[in-house]
């Protein structure tokens, strides 16, 4: 399988490049002052991002680079984005208005109604939302949570405590995936607004990425009308359990890109503080340099093969896990190369360096990932389903 | 549910324990790093400390002090500075290796506390009907951070010559071991807060130096 970007996208990707240097500062001022992020709505990062996002469908304008256009919904397109301008800044990206994993839970199991009462809210105003998947107990285990839908009046009410939601706390609308019955058929996953009696949300005090603001969300009986189940009129069986899967497979590769674009920051930074190296220095670097662009044709590849409609389970679990890892040992190689006060007479790298760790954990812990991979060479090597 | 806190005094009355091993004849010891940055607690600063300059093993006097902003160490009551432009004063007769030695022995005393909190949140998380604790994926995760305790430990009590290696090995080990934990690892009041509030400290104090 080729990853050479085609024409179009080779323009995007040098786009990218140029914009993202923008994202930088505002990165370090989210880090202060997490609500800052309404002062930079206008950057073209991040109406990037967000267009990405969205259906072509329900796009009120496409973005477009030179004669090309760039409708959202490709997966390889969405890596090269998130890739390049996490460059300039991730927490950025992910602390900005738009669809985020939610847009994709709605495609992936929303009637059409559903999907325009999502969608079309993000052409009228800067629109924030939530994926709330995760509880504290049973991490993102989809079949295990505990969250509840109980049978009410008019409808359902929505009972139990999310934890580690990004956005959850500033968000207006968002998923939630809830049990209304037990095993995995009782999983659904509804479509809720906020604020709204029954909902409490709060932020959580955490290490990095702080535009992102990170929260623990209450649901308290909060009202849920029967139309906002997502995929309602499906079977049990194509609708919360499987969507939860289907939302991770799409997003973990642009988390992957996201990854791989910060690894490719440190180390560039790296290299521009510390004009002499010596070659076992410089040999560190290039061999990370290396793995990063090993694992981008990876991710690339796994793009091309979710935009196909043939996913690849292992291969994403393989990137993410990989990629998150990548930036990780960026961060503590440019510390090491910049000696004892990187930490301190270098801001951007403190801040990346403590960013970084969430990524571990995001769609996805990297424990659960190794099993996948396993389970992925056991197939190939014909010792397994 | 186990809260997964750490003490938030604990690591920094150690901190300043480990400066007062460096000379323990004068009072309120304060270590100064490379680029005049040093780690201590609020408390300490406010007593007006004793600066001792980790290059030259000479007291430091006057200097402007100007704080450096770190959200996560000062949940563990641990503060940063700069002295900016101090006077060499009088060799101060420090023993700094043993600065090293207690910094390490901070670090390695805060992943023991996190291998006990894991223990006990593992054993309340359930996976598939079972406590994660009893997936061999995460006790092999475990294991592996008591063997890397215990093994600094005997490091630490053999009166062995600890070089920057013993601190690398423990930012990779406590980082592995926070893994098992999550998304509660990303918190500034859980144990990933300590061991980062570590991995700083330990960053201006122990790591090796480049030739640059």
């Amino acid at each position: 399988m080729t990853t050479e970007l085609p024409d179009h996208l080779r323009a995007l990707d040098a786009h990218c490049v140029e914009i993202a240097r923008e994202l930088r500062e505002p990165g370090m001022v989210l880090d202060e002052d997490p609500d800052a992020i309404t002062r930079y709505l206008d950057l073209p990062a991040v109406r990037l991002q967000e267009a990405m996002l969205i259906p072509p469908r329900f796009a009120g304008e496409t973005y477009r680079v030179g004669p090309h256009a760039f409708p959202g919904g490709s997966c390889l397109s969405r890596v090269v984005v998130m890739d390049r301008l996490a460059h300039g800044d991730p927490g950025v990206l992910l602390a900005a208005p738009g669809p985020s994993l939610a847009g994709a839970a709605v495609q992936a199991l929303g009637s059409e109604r559903q999907q325009s009462r999502f969608f079309e809210r993000f052409t009228k105003e800067p629109t924030w939302t939530f994926f709330a998947l995760t509880e504290h107990g049973k991490g993102s285990a989809a079949a295990e949570l505990e969250t509840r839908l109980v049978p009410a009046e008019h409808g359902y009410t929505l009972h139990g405590t999310k934890k580690y939601i990004g956005t959850g706390a500033r968000a207006q609308t968002g998923v939630v995936f809830c049990r209304r019955a037990p095993g995995p058929l009782g999983i659904e996953a509804v479509l809720v607004d906020t604020p709204a009696p029954g909902f409490h949300g709060e932020l959580l005090p955490i290490l990095g990425l702080r535009g992102v603001r990170i929260s623990e969300l209450v649901f308290d009986g909060l009202a849920v009308d029967p139309d906002m189940v997502l995929g309602f009129d499906r079977r049990p069986s194509r609708r919360g359990f499987l969507g939860a899967r289907q939302t991770l497979a799409t997003y973990r590769p642009s988390l992957a890109a996201m990854s791989l674009g910060v690894a490719d920051a440190v180390l560039d930074y790296a290299r521009a503080a510390r004009t002499t190296l010596s070659t076992v220095d410089e040999q560190r670097l290039g061999d990370l340099a290396g793995r990063v662009a090993v694992a981008r044709r990876r991710v690339r590849e796994v793009a091309v093969a979710l935009d196909a409609g043939r996913p690849d389970r292992h291969g994403t679990s393989a990137v993410k896990l990989t990629a998150t890892r990548l930036a990780e040992e960026a961060t503590l190689l440019a510390v090491d190369l910049l000696g004892p006060t990187a930490l301190l007479e270098h801001p951007w790298l403190n801040k990346t360096y403590r960013d970084v760790r969430a990524f571990e954990f995001m769609e996805g812990a990297g424990d659960v990932h190794r099993l996948t991979v396993f389970q992925g060479g056991l197939r190939d090597a014909g010792g397994g389903t | 549910m186990t809260t997964l806190e750490i003490p938030t005094t604990t690591y920094a009355a150690r901190l300043d324990a480990a400066h007062d091993s460096v000379a323990p004849d004068t009072p309120g010891v304060v270590v100064v790093g490379p680029g005049g940055f040093a780690y201590t607690t609020p408390r300490r600063l406010a007593e007006g400390p004793s600066w001792v300059s980790a290059a030259t093993g000479r007291r430091l006097h006057g200097g402007d002090v100007r704080p450096v902003r770190n959200r996560v160490a000062a949940r563990y009551g641990v503060a940063c500075v700069q002295l900016v432009d101090p006077t060499p004063g009088d060799p101060a007769r420090a023993r700094h290796g043993l600065l090293r030695h207690h910094l390490l022995r901070a670090h390695t005393k805060v992943l023991a506390s996190t291998v006990e909190l894991a223990v006990a949140d593992l054993g309340e998380r359930t996976s598939a009907g079972g406590p994660l604790l009893g997936r061999q994926l995460v006790q092999a995760g475990l294991a592996d951070a008591m063997l890397l305790v215990e093994e600094t430990e005997g490091l630490l009590d053999g009166g062995h010559d600890v070089q920057p290696a013993v601190f690398t090995r423990l930012v990779r080990g406590g980082r592995a071991l926070l893994r098992l934990l999550g998304g509660a690892s990303f918190l500034i009041d859980g144990p990933g807060g300590a061991v980062l509030t570590a991995e700083q400290v330990g960053t201006l104090y122990l790591a090796a130096h480049h030739d640059h």
